[in-house]
């Protein structure tokens, strides 16, 4: 690339602007004779992809990019996201081989860092409540057997997922019951229409036991996986808090375990609406619902990576990512020390370890130092 | 070595990072691909910016060559997952290719600073009417404004614009306003 690039860029830009000199209009006019392509960049200006530009490089935080560079460049801990994944394997193998030759008696954990672990907590597993609609709380990890709704629904429970009986249309009143999962818990739900739901932990959803002749409403609080069976005359809707997601068949991720809601398209078309507007999105996209809708691409990766058995960091802060493992492990967090709100950490690593192994990787890539007592953790940062 | 970075050109960083990143984006289609490349070529600028001349073109020159090869050199599994969602074309990394991205980056950029310059009212019907894809009846009940003055807004806006850009951009600009 040679500094011809630039004035040609200058020129355009200026031609774009009606700005150009009669010598600027001539440099371009030679510019546009050199090559049919030249023709071709100048036209491409006018086409629908300059919108998805201009989104782009409106959702370019500059003051954030410098702050992250400044960081990185004063600790140079900063790793890329497959080293930490590394990291977090080899850690896996220490943790393992520590569990194999140690005693069960061992009061503490021995670390590679300056963590401290009086003693250590199991990840979360299937674990949820059924409220069935004449207000009974159903323990469905301790309750194995079927359940029955007054209306006849059969309801199957069988492990980790919970099954409604497909049926007619339900005239009359809709009878509902919520699906309840607690910290450190995740459940999936088949609902009588087909649609499948995966639901994280610290989430619920109410839902007809039976859709009615209109559309179809579930509520959701926390964080869901859809995989919505299709019925064009019965379009789906997810109703949180107060903002809705309209969808006709589709797999697609909501997060609403904050004041803004995140809904990221994996397939097919959903339309996010709040009081104030609604966008429709296309696959790969999401929306950041809050006063207004924004929509950007999605990491759909990291979107899901929880119903995959994984958690997927990418430029989260602490206090995010402590969030996601106090609802996993149910653990309290606390802070000894400020922690940096606006510093972002990458990693991945399976969500069936316990949560030591977490914190080793967070550690390294942090460099904040978390001891475990009982369901606490405190993290310190230097 | 860590006092050089406070004597860091942050004005060159504010300057480039939109461009580079944009022109990442246009190569490996990830918005956070993109931000990590671009940094990375930061990082390789603060290391060795005593032996880059330091004049304009030989900055841009540097960033831009980092910021392509970098996208040329992707991981495998990065490069395996755009080949996977059909991203991944050789000859966008012809010197010609590179070069019409380059002008493209440049131009967007300035292109968006100067949407960005433009007083609020405009803007805010920018914003509304394209980017939240709002109807005139919907910014109405937002703004508490009748339709009329909307449109009024938007037709002032639209005026701003005409007298600014070239009508050849003028269909990108309504592609905003033509909600």
């Amino acid at each position: 690339m040679d500094s011809k690039t630039y004035q040609v860029a200058q020129l355009v830009s200026k031609y774009l602007q009606n700005n150009l000199s009669e010598d600027e209009m001539a440099a371009l006019q030679q510019w546009l004779e050199e090559s049919p392509k030249n023709e071709e960049v100048l036209a491409s200006f006018r086409g629908r992809q300059s919108v998805s530009d201009m989104e782009f490089l409106n959702s370019i935080d500059v003051a954030a990019g410098w702050e992250r560079l400044t960081m990185r460049n004063r600790k140079n801990r900063w790793k890329r996201i497959a080293k930490v994944t590394g990291i977090a394997a080899a850690i896996a193998v220490v943790a393992f081989s520590w569990a194999r030759f140690s005693t069960k008696t061992t009061p503490e954990l021995e670390t590679a860092s300056n963590n401290r672990y009086i003693n250590d907590v199991a990840p979360g597993g299937d674990r949820a409540l059924l409220r069935l609609s004449d207000g009974r709380l159903v323990d469905l990890e301790a309750y194995r057997s079927g359940l029955e709704e007054r209306d006849g629904t059969q309801i199957i429970n069988s492990g980790g997922q919970v099954t409604y009986a497909k049926g007619t249309t339900a005239t009359g009143e809709l009878i509902y019951n919520t699906l309840v999962v607690p910290k450190a818990g995740t459940f999936q739900i088949t609902l009588s229409d087909g649609t499948k739901v995966w639901l994280n932990a610290m989430s619920e959803l109410r839902f007809p036991v039976h859709f009615g002749q209109g559309s179809r409403e579930v509520f959701l609080q926390g964080e869901a996986y859809f995989e919505v069976a299709h019925d064009a005359k019965k379009p789906f809707h997810v109703n949180v808090n107060g903002n809705k997601v309209e969808v006709l068949g589709t797999h697609f991720n909501i997060n609403a375990y904050r004041d803004v809601m995140s809904a990221t398209l994996v397939e097919g078309s959903v339309r996010v609406s709040n009081p104030t507007g609604e966008r429709v999105l296309a696959p790969g996209q999401e929306a950041k619902v809050g006063e207004q809708i924004t929509v950007q691409p999605a990491n759909i990766d990291k979107a899901i990576a929880w119903k995959q058995g994984d958690f997927y960091f990418k430029r989260d802060n602490i206090d995010e990512i402590m969030g996601q493992l106090s609802r996993w492990y149910d653990v309290e967090v606390k802070y000894e020390s400020a922690y940096p709100a606006n510093k972002g950490y990458s990693g991945a690593i399976r969500r069936d370890v316990n949560i030591s192994q977490v914190l080793e990787m967070l550690s390294y890539v942090s460099g904040a130092v978390f001891t475990i007592e009982g369901n606490t953790v405190t993290i310190a940062f230097e | 070595m860590e006092d050089n970075y406070t004597l860091l050109p942050e004005a060159l960083f504010k300057k480039y990072y939109p461009r580079l990143c944009h022109f990442a984006w246009q190569l490996v289609h990830d918005r956070d691909l993109a931000e990590d490349i671009v940094q990375d070529a930061f990082m390789a600028y603060l290391k060795n910016h005593d032996a880059i001349v330091e004049d304009d073109i030989a900055i841009k020159n540097f960033l831009y060559s980092s910021v392509r090869n970098a996208c040329f050199n992707l991981s495998r599994h990065e490069r395996v997952v755009q080949r996977f969602l059909g991203y991944y074309r050789p000859e966008d990394f012809e010197e010609s290719h590179v070069m019409a991205k380059i002008i493209r980056s440049e131009v967007m950029d300035e292109i968006h600073r100067i949407i960005q310059a433009m007083p609020d009212a405009c803007r805010q019907v920018f914003r509304l009417g394209y980017l939240e894809g709002l109807s005139n009846f919907k910014i109405a009940e937002k703004l508490n404004i009748s339709i009329n003055t909307v449109k009024t807004q938007k037709q002032r806006g639209i005026k701003i614009i005409k007298s600014k850009f070239n009508p050849e951009l003028l269909g990108l600009i309504l592609l905003f306003f033509d909600k």
